[in-house]
């Protein structure tokens, strides 16, 4: 692996970490209203 | 008009795991670091670039129609289509949606019953002792029973096949709030911490023979020749590789998203599915497979295995890695596990379009659903299971899991985007949503990703498709049994344009439509 390679790699790799914790984030601890999460309500 | 459907998500995560399971399946974990490998890290430009301009417009285009046609009481694309479009044939193009997640359906199960059979195997040291790759090709022909004999037939695999079919049909027989949902919120997280402590063991291993893991990583992350990107089979192995994990173009999003109401967000869940996804495909498919075959076969051996189909990688090579390996057993029976939980959390999805436009539009009750999906099913996959050396599976696959999933893409992004109206769609798309998507999507969903596909689709009918429809290449006494297969999907199909004829004339809720129509006709 050259240094290119393992920034491109780490960069991918934070990209799709940093999408999965904003996309969590927002849906269950940002919003506190529980008819967000719970679909029967 | 909306009208209440009596199924439907109890849960957010419970949507979100189910969503990201239907896209999480064998080709994260075995097609992908495949495909990469292949093309020696000049793969990744193009992947990503798809993932951005085809795979995350198109997820959320499909979710999009798939809660709008739901609010219809509709939960397969035929009705979507129809709500989308009023043009008679728009029912008859929403048949792609129902007939390509059933059929892929008919070859996947089986194929996912082998992850969960060499789970066994492994767990008990069945092929314990054949050390190269060429043994485990034998183990792998004997265990699917292809031994030259008129039939492809081994109990112990069939055995196996039984098991996993008869597991999904309980769970989407069980409906999506009691059956995929909970095995979707169980499966899921288990799926990933196996994929983790997998991933973490194979960067943790030692060098071997002056070969580092890093050496492995670099097979999908060093791009060492720039002029690769200029060749076009590249871009087409990137795209068909966004479409096959996301699992779009098959209609399965569209019917998990119809259980949605209109309040419900989809732009957030849709994306939060899709970064899942990725995170199982590239962080963890990419760091299990290749790097292990390289540190322990080399470089150039690895990219030969890679060439060498999806299950050379995982059936043949991996096991003989695991042979080597301190706890090899754990970590052999661990990746088994984790190949037959991303099937089935991806088969389980496949049959549910078919079951709700029985239930839906020819207004089946569910028992009698799931008993005609189950045994119509199960009688398409005989043939397919005996005379699999003949390649019926590798035709079904290219009909309805490659050409066709571009073929039905290309059609609803152009219904969608141009037909319906992107204006609209955008409108829907946004009503209820927590993520107010970047303004520039709307001109790649309008422009860039249809023509992407339309484009696309002219290749694939370029490149190979009359090859395929003339079956040049392939062995004369294969070719009745390939013309068996494209019988299956045939006949599938004309029950399916016969259903929507029938249902059409025959349903309620059409009849209604109509008659409101003449009413507003007639002064």
């Amino acid at each position: 692996m050259t240094v290119l390679s393992w920034i491109f790699m780490g960069l991918v790799w934070a990209c799709i970490l940093a999408l999965n914790v904003f996309c969590f984030y927002q849906m269950f601890w940002k919003e506190q209203d529980t008819t967000r999460t719970d679909m029967k309500r | 008009m909306n009208i209440r459907r009596p199924d439907g998500w109890a849960t957010r995560f419970g949507l979100i795991m189910a969503m990201a399971g239907n896209a999480i399946g064998l080709g994260n974990f075995l097609r992908f670091p495949g495909k990469a490998a292949q093309f020696g890290g000049a793969f990744m430009v193009p992947y990503l670039l798809a993932m951005v301009l085809l795979g995350i417009p198109l997820m959320w285009m499909e979710w999009t129609i798939g809660r709008h046609g739901g609010g219809f009481g509709h939960g397969s694309t035929p009705g979507m289509f129809h709500r989308l479009w009023r043009h008679p044939v728009a029912k008859y193009l929403g048949i792609f949606g129902v007939l390509l997640p059933a059929m892929v359906g008919v070859y996947y199960i089986y194929i996912e019953s082998w992850s969960l059979g060499y789970a066994w195997q492994t767990m008990t040291g069945a092929y314990w002792g054949q050390t190269s790759n060429e043994e485990m090709e034998a183990v792998f022909s004997n265990y699917l029973g292809m031994n030259g004999g008129l039939f492809s037939f081994n109990p112990h695999s069939y055995l196996f096949f039984l098991a996993t079919f008869a597991i999904n049909i309980f769970v989407f027989g069980r409906g999506i709030s009691k059956g995929i949902e909970i095995v979707a919120k169980y499966c899921m997280p288990t799926l990933l911490v196996i994929g983790i402590v997998l991933a973490v063991r194979v960067l943790t291993l030692p060098p071997m023979d002056g070969r580092t893991i890093g050496d492995g990583l670099a097979q999908i992350w060093r791009v060492s020749d720039w002029g690769a990107l200029l060749k076009s089979d590249v871009w087409i192995a990137a795209t068909g590789q966004v479409f096959f994990t996301l699992s779009v173009g098959l209609g399965m999003i569209h019917t998990y998203a119809s259980y949605l109401k209109k309040r419900h967000d989809i732009t957030l869940s849709g994306l939060a599915s899709c970064g899942t996804n990725e995170f199982a495909e590239v962080i963890l498919g990419g760091t299990i497979a290749i790097p292990a075959a390289v540190l322990f076969f080399g470089a150039a051996q690895a990219q030969t295995i890679a060439k060498g189909g999806t299950f050379s990688l995982g059936f043949f090579a991996l096991p003989v890695i695991f042979q080597q390996m301190p706890a090899g057993q754990i970590f052999g029976t661990l990746w088994f596990l984790l190949l037959f939980l991303a099937g089935l959390t991806s088969s389980m999805a496949m049959f549910t379009p078919l079951l709700v436009f029985l239930e839906d539009e020819l207004r089946l009750t569910r028992r009698q659903g799931v008993t005609l999906v189950g045994v119509s099913v199960f009688l398409m996959m005989q043939p397919i299971i005996l005379f699999m050396h003949h390649g019926m599976v590798d035709e079904i696959d290219y009909w309805v899991g490659d050409f066709g999933l571009v073929l039905f893409a290309a059609i609803e992004t152009v219904v969608f985007a141009w037909i319906f109206g992107m204006a609209r769609g955008w409108k829907e798309m946004h009503l209820g949503a927590d993520l107010q998507v970047p303004r520039i999507f709307y001109y790649i969903m309008k422009y860039v990703t249809p023509t992407f596909m339309i484009l696309l689709l002219a290749w694939y009918a370029y490149d190979g498709l009359v090859a395929r429809v003339l079956m040049r290449g392939v062995a004369a006494e294969s070719q009745p049994y390939r013309w068996l297969a494209r019988l299956i999907i045939a006949g599938m199909a004309g029950f399916l344009v016969w259903g929507v004829r029938f249902a059409w004339k025959t349903h309620p809720k059409f009849f209604e439509e109509a008659s409101r129509a003449r009413e507003e006709e007639e002064p």
